[in-house]
Parts: C-alpha cells; sequence; structure tokens
C-alpha cells in the first residue's frame, strides 16, 4: 500500500490533498483518466475533480458532500487507484515547472517565509525554470553570510521532499 | 501552511455552557502524561521511569489566564482496543461511558518523540474519536540527543490539529501547552479523521512520519549495552539480587544514625514530660502512651524514607522495568504474566496499591490469584516491625564479609515475601482451574534516564507524609486505646498492699497493674493459641493490636519496656522476662520467638485496609475472608516452624 495522508487546503474545504511519495506517478497535471476505483468515484458524482502534482494527488469534493461521510471511500479508491500507477494517463504536457513553482511559491508564502521575516529578513519567488528556483532575498537576508545555508537547508530540502523535479535553489537579484 | 484549515469550530463542545472545561490526558504508558499533568495543574502526582504508574484516573485544576480547567490524567494504554479494566478505564471517559459523565471537551494526546511509530496509531485512534484533539510531543530532546530528527511544524501540518513540544523535565513549553489549552476551542480539526482500517492506518502513519521528516533515534548505546547486562537471564539476575542486597544495605546502615537523632528527639521530650507533668495518669499518657508508644514508630520515618528514596531513584532511572522484565520469566513458570509483577512490585510500597493494579490484568483468574498474593509482598508497614525484631535478633555489628548481617536478615524476609507470593500466585492460579489463554503483553523498557530531584523528592515527601498521617491517626487511637486497657482497672492502695506491691514504688506499682490489666486478661485470654510460638502475653497484645496496623506492633511494644524502663526501652525490651507461669524468668525475647515473630509478621494479613480493599475490588466478602483465613493459617504454621527449626538450631527454647 502507498504511503498517503490528506491535508486540508486553506480557503476549500473541498479540496483535499493527498500527501504521496514522491515520484509515484509519472506526471503531473489532470489526469486525462484514472484507474477504475477513482473513475467510479468522479462518474458517481462523488468527485468533481482529481489532479497529479509532484508528491501528492489534489482531490476535490463534488457539491453537496463531505469528508467526513466519503472521505474514506475516497481514501480507499486512492489506495486503490495508487498501486496501478499504468492506469493513470496523462493529458497533454503543460508546464513541467508547474509543479515546483506551486510548491515553491506555497513554501515561500508559509514557513519558509515565516522563517525569513523572524530573521528581519524577506524572500520573495522570481522564477521556476527547468528545475531551477530563482528567489530574492530581501532585508537583513540580503547579504547576510547565513543566508545562503538557510536557503539551502530549509528551502530546498524541504522542496525536495515535495517535488523531486528540483534541481538546485539559487538566490537571484 | 494549513495549519488552520478545516473549519475550527465547538464540535464536540456540546453541553458545555458556564461548567468548567474538562480536558483529558492521554498517551501510551511511559509517554510522559503525569509529567504533563503535573505542570498543568502544579499537583504532585507520583511519576516513575515505568510503564503502569497512573492506574485509576487522577484530576487536577489549571488556572490558566484567569479561568479554570479540569485536567484529568487517563490511564496509560497502547491501543483504544481495551484488553484490561485500566484501558476500559480510558476508553469509557473518551466515549463518555463512565456513570454518569460526558465525555470530556477535549483531549490531549502525549506522544514520545522516541517512539513516535507505534504513539502515533494510538493518536490517530484518538484524533478519530471526533473530540477536539491536540498532540503534546515530549522527549525530542532525547530524540535528538539520539540522532533523531522530527520537524513538529510539519508533524502538525500532516495531522491537522495543533501539536506541540513540551519537555517534562525541565518545564520548557509548559507556557505554550497552557495557552494552547486555554484556546482549546478554537483547535484545528482534520477534515477527514485518520482511517481505522489496519494497512490503510499504517499507510497513513507511514505518510506523515515521512512528510514530518521523522527519523528514530538510534538505538540508546548506553541503554543498548547496560540492557545486555541486565536483561541477561543468569548475569541479569544477579546483578538484581545484588542490588537488593546492597538496597537493604543502605536502608540500614544509612537510616541508623539519622533513625538516632529521632530517637535522642524522643528522649528529650520524655526528660520533658517527667520533669513538668505530676499528674500521673497524664504524664503515663504523655510519657508511655504517645512518646513511647507512637513515638516509637516514628523513629522509624528516616527508614521509611530511604526506602522510598531509593525505590523512586530505581524507577526513575528505569531499572524497575527490567526487574519487572526479568521477573516476568520466573512469573511465567509460576502462570502469571507481567502484569501481575507491575502489580506485586507496587505491594512493596502497599498492598493496597498494588491490588488496585491488578486493574490491568485482563484475565479474572490472573486478577484474583494477584490479588491474593500481593499482601504477602513485603509493603513498608512491615519495615518498622522487621528493623525492631532485627535489631533484637542480630548484633548491628555482625558483618557477612562486607556486608552487615542486619540488613542480609531483612533482604532474607523480603525475599521470603518475594518467593511466597509467587507460590501463593501459582497455588490460587492452579486452584482457579483451566488454563487460560496469555494475553499479549507490552512492557517498554524505556531508555536510562537520570531522574529529575523533583519526582524523587515528590516519592520521598509522599511517603514520609502519608507514614505519618497513619502514626497521627490510626496507631495513636489505637495505641491509646491500648493504654486504656493496660492501666484499668484501677487498684486502690489498699488493694496493692494487700497483694504485697508498696504503693510508693513506682516500677513495682506500674508492673502490678500492667500485669493485672484487662489487656493482660486479653492476651493470657488467647495465650493457648500463640503459646506454641513462644510468645507471651504483651506479645500476644502487640499482636492482636497490630491487626489494625502492622507498625501498632512497635508501638504497643515500645509502650510496654516504656512502662518497665522509660529511660532505656530498648534495654527493657531486650531483657524483658515472663513475669509468671512455667517460663517465669525467662528472657521473652529469644532467637526463636524472634524468629516466629518475623516469619508470623512475614505471613499474616495484619491490615483492615486491605481487607477492605479486597472486598472492594472483589465485590464481596468472600474473596478477603479467604485471603484473612488461609495467611492467619498460613502465618501461624509457619511462625511455628520457624520457632521449631530456630530453637533446634540455637539449642533452646
Amino acid at each position: 500500500m502507498i504511503p498517503i495522508h490528506p491535508q486540508a487546503c486553506p480557503g476549500r474545504p473541498e479540496r483535499l490533498r493527498w500527501i504521496t511519495p514522491a515520484g509515484v506517478l509519472a506526471f503531473t497535471g489532470v489526469p486525462d483518466s484514472v484507474p477504475g476505483a477513482l473513475a467510479t468515484l468522479l462518474r458517481d458524482g462523488t468527485l468533481a475533480a482529481v489532479s497529479v502534482e509532484a508528491a501528492a494527488v489534489v482531490t476535490d469534493l463534488a457539491a453537496g458532500r463531505s469528508w467526513s461521510r466519503d472521505g474514506s471511500r475516497v481514501r480507499s479508491a486512492l489506495h486503490e487507484a495508487l498501486v496501478d500507477p499504468d492506469g493513470w494517463t496523462a493529458a497533454a504536457p503543460g508546464d513541467p515547472d508547474e509543479p515546483l513553482r506551486a510548491a515553491a511559491a506555497a513554501l515561500i508564502g508559509g514557513r519558509a517565509g515565516e522563517l525569513a521575516l523572524s530573521h528581519g529578513g524577506g524572500l520573495e519567488l522570481v522564477d521556476v525554470h527547468d528545475g531551477v528556483v530563482t528567489v530574492r532575498m530581501s532585508g537583513a537576508c540580503n547579504g547576510c553570510p547565513a543566508a545562503g545555508i538557510t536557503l539551502r537547508h530549509r528551502l530546498e530540502d524541504e522542496l525536495r521532499r515535495r517535488c523531486p523535479g528540483v534541481r538546485r535553489v539559487v538566490a537571484g537579484a | 501552511m494549513s495549519d488552520h484549515c478545516g473549519a475550527p469550530g465547538d464540535r464536540g463542545a456540546g453541553g458545555v455552557g458556564v461548567a468548567t472545561p474538562r480536558i483529558a490526558l492521554a498517551g501510551s504508558p511511559n509517554a510522559g502524561k503525569t509529567s504533563i499533568f503535573n505542570a498543568l495543574t502544579g499537583l504532585r502526582a507520583k511519576t516513575g521511569n515505568y510503564p503502569g504508574v497512573t492506574v485509576s484516573r487522577f484530576v487536577g485544576t489549571s488556572r490558566i489566564n484567569g479561568r479554570q480547567y479540569v485536567i484529568e490524567d487517563l490511564p496509560g494504554t497502547y491501543s483504544l482496543a481495551p484488553i484490561s479494566p485500566d484501558e476500559q478505564v480510558m476508553v469509557d471517559v473518551l466515549d463518555g461511558r463512565l456513570d454518569g459523565e460526558t465525555p470530556p471537551d477535549a483531549v490531549l494526546v502525549v506522544v514520545d518523540a522516541t517512539t513516535l511509530r507505534r504513539s502515533l496509531r494510538f493518536a490517530a485512534e484518538v484524533i478519530g474519536r471526533g473530540l477536539p484533539t491536540a498532540v503534546v510531543v515530549t522527549f525530542t530532546d532525547e530524540l535528538t540527543a539520539r540522532q533523531g530528527a522530527l520537524d513538529v511544524e510539519a508533524f502538525g501540518q500532516a495531522l491537522g490539529v495543533p501539536v506541540v513540544v513540551v519537555i517534562g523535565r525541565g518545564g520548557q513549553g509548559a507556557d505554550r501547552l497552557r495557552e494552547l489549552v486555554d484556546d482549546w476551542r478554537s483547535w484545528a480539526a482534520p477534515a477527514l479523521a485518520p482511517p481505522t482500517d489496519r494497512a490503510e492506518l499504517d499507510a497513513w502513519a507511514e505518510s506523515v512520519l515521512t512528510f514530518a521528516g521523522y527519523r528514530p533515534p538510534g538505538r540508546h548505546r548506553m541503554t543498548q549495552r547496560v540492557d545486555a547486562v541486565l536483561l541477561h537471564p543468569v548475569a541479569g539476575t544477579i546483578v538484581f539480587l545484588a542490588v537488593m542486597v546492597l538496597f537493604f544495605q543502605v536502608v540500614f546502615r544509612l537510616a541508623a544514625p539519622l533513625q538516632g537523632y529521632v530517637e535522642s528527639f524522643f528522649g528529650w521530650l520524655s526528660a520533658l514530660v517527667t520533669a513538668h507533668v505530676h499528674n500521673p495518669w497524664l504524664g503515663g499518657l504523655l510519657g508511655d502512651a504517645l512518646i513511647g508508644g507512637v513515638g516509637g514508630v516514628v523513629v522509624f520515618v528516616p527508614q521509611i524514607m530511604l526506602l522510598f528514596l531509593l525505590i523512586a531513584v530505581l524507577e526513575g532511572i528505569g531499572y524497575m522495568s527490567r526487574a519487572a522484565f526479568l521477573m516476568d520469566r520466573v512469573m511465567a513458570r509460576a502462570g502469571l504474566e507481567g502484569r501481575a509483577f507491575v502489580s506485586l512490585l507496587s505491594s512493596f510500597a502497599c498492598a493496597i496499591p498494588g491490588i488496585m493494579a491488578t486493574r490491568t490484568l485482563p484475565s479474572a483468574r490472573d486478577r484474583l490469584a494477584t490479588m491474593m498474593a500481593a499482601p504477602l509482598i513485603t509493603c513498608s508497614a512491615r519495615l518498622p516491625v522487621y528493623v525492631l525484631l532485627i535489631g533484637l535478633l542480630v548484633d548491628p555489628s555482625a558483618r557477612v564479609g562486607p556486608l552487615g548481617l542486619q540488613g542480609l536478615v531483612m533482604f532474607g524476609m523480603y525475599l521470603l515475601g518475594a518467593v511466597s507470593a509467587m507460590l501463593a500466585a501459582w497455588a490460587f492460579k492452579k486452584i482457579g482451574g483451566r488454563k487460560g489463554t496469555a494475553m499479549p503483553f507490552y512492557m517498554e523498557m524505556p531508555p536510562y534516564r537520570i531522574p529529575t530531584l523533583r519526582s524523587v523528592l515528590i516519592a520521598m515527601g509522599e511517603s514520609a507524609r502519608s507514614f505519618l498521617r497513619k502514626c497521627s491517626t490510626i496507631i495513636t487511637v489505637t495505641t491509646v486505646v491500648l493504654w486504656l486497657l493496660l492501666n484499668l482497672p484501677l487498684h486502690s492502695a489498699a488493694d496493692l498492699r494487700a497483694h504485697g506491691v508498696d504503693p510508693g514504688d513506682d516500677r513495682a506499682v506500674s508492673a502490678y497493674v500492667t500485669d493485672h490489666s484487662y489487656a493482660a486478661a486479653l492476651g493470657r485470654g488467647v495465650a493457648p493459641v500463640f503459646a506454641p510460638l513462644g510468645f507471651d502475653w504483651r506479645i500476644n497484645i502487640g499482636v492482636l493490636s497490630a491487626q489494625s496496623a502492622r507498625e501498632t506492633f512497635v508501638a504497643t511494644l515500645g509502650q510496654v519496656a516504656a512502662a518497665e524502663d522509660a529511660e532505656h526501652p530498648a534495654q527493657a525490651l531486650r531483657t524483658m522476662t515472663y513475669p509468671d507461669g512455667p517460663d517465669a524468668g525467662q528472657r521473652v525475647f529469644t532467637a526463636p520467638t524472634i524468629a516466629a515473630l518475623l516469619v508470623y509478621f512475614a505471613f499474616a494479613l495484619q491490615c483492615m485496609a486491605t481487607v477492605g480493599i479486597l472486598r472492594r475490588e472483589t465485590g464481596g466478602w468472600k474473596w478477603p475472608l479467604v485471603a484473612f483465613g488461609y495467611l492467619t493459617t498460613l502465618a501461624w504454621v509457619m511462625a511455628f516452624l520457624a520457632h521449631t527449626v530456630t530453637a533446634a538450631l540455637t539449642g533452646g527454647g
């Protein structure tokens, strides 16, 4: 059984992000087709949408459904679907950097950004291209000799846990 | 990132209006719940590095930012699928099934960071109950020290509930915990409860731990090395016995000088009474009954405190769990499981918590067998009696190699109690009938930890307090009653003269009065029963009075001795002779008599509180009566044997 656990998404009560090990599915984005168990839930109106991230599967409940009632069915279906990665087919290839960009933005908007703030600095996402994440440091962080280590350890490690596609994090102007 | 999603709300808060919010503490044994409880309430519940310390529920209150909270410490359990009565308590409380009680308003799950994988399944079960839940992570300091890792923030994000780190020993994080408790109404709840299916739960736990960057601690290297010796069947047993021998050496050697100070204090009090109190009745009551009697028991405070200090240290270090593990193999031979040992171990302090601890036993038959055996374990009430009797029997300077003989005899008495308890349990298990299926028993081997000074001092202070409480209540009452019995009826001067006693000679009068008192009549009345054991009427009175509490025996003898020679009571006891009868003029406290007394006290059920608790726990009078009957008979028979054997060995009676 593939280890998964759900996390809620701020402001989106109908959405759960199921954290999976990185790289279980070979693609990201909205799948063209999903294995039987999950497809059934999409068909019978339990789920409204399923999309794949680098280390997560995002499921949206259809209107009128609730996680407390339907959640365990979704979980079981997902478990069943994840052991069959070949049953998932990718839709048209999108921007391959998109999941990494989303993850980096979330981290910088969240814990990594808070850490920078707590040190009197700021962190800003400049660009994500070909697995390289470029960030801009401001305030006390700019020019701080510890900034490089902070970046590497915090951002890169955490990003790697979520998106194996990350190559490195660099500081940009 | 999403710590606050999942619509925080008043879930489960139904019925909470003006009432004080009730917060329950749950967790696996030895996760540090009781330390968290103490940190929240400031209440000094006893803590120990020993699974199963909390048997029933502890309730305390906490005042945070001017608001009152009821904090409830639940028994430690590894799972919400209960297999024993105390685990049942926990589940019943969480489900609100306990007599007329609503479920708690919120639950704090305490998890040990060093055993997070297992604790997490339990936390999942609690979160799944749907009550507002927060997780308290303990022992992160130890996790780090042992090269483990945990990202607490990511852990909280994965769980979807608030997570706070509290390091029990230093109290770090206690303030954050208090703020969190105060904020319980807005705790985040997971959008979807953790799975209940076994395989899905495993997958969930795995995923959560990975997300939180959890790296389990390396095996505690020192613990591993030490355990290789201490848990070895042969080496471990040798070490265990050596530790116990040393234990009693310490109790005897260190306590003796301290006891001397307390004794000289009472000597000073006694002199004060003689000098200033001229009313013979008041003087007798103060000098003989209170100072000679009750004071004679109070002098054992150093021994009691030392005993509990050593137990607290061994428990805090984590040695008791190893002892339990070793003994589990022995117990298995007797057909009992490890939980029974936990209960028997508690009985070294007092049989009452020991008998209450049998609630952890899943099998009713095991439970009964353990309850019947628990009173045989040498409880702390026997300590003063043993110290007094061993002091009369063995010269304090006698040595066997480097070890004091007194300490060794004491060790022997404890061993006798333990072995008899095992045999009794085995016998009752046999009587109980067919062999039941063995229930699984987890016993965690906590890593060795240096106990905190605070927890050791609490254990010591607690023991001294309850000992002094016992002295000031039941022992004082019994002693005063006995003093009356020893001094009544009144004799007129003419009456005394008629029996050839000079009313001017205080000592002669006192001896005559005592010898013709109601107590003497009572003691002589039961003489036929105890004569074969070598007891005279004064010892009989002591044994009978000990039925209220064992320590009263010491008080009674102290009183009798004080009546004979208030200045040197110890000397008076040693040289006490039979006043009449076939042995008139012979010394009372001969070796065979003392041996018989020691053995009698080792076996007899002379504790009404134990009888009471047996009745409560078994729900009837049958088993307490069985216990009382078999233990008293056994005590007499074994004491008779001890008397005969010692007499044969020493060549005297």
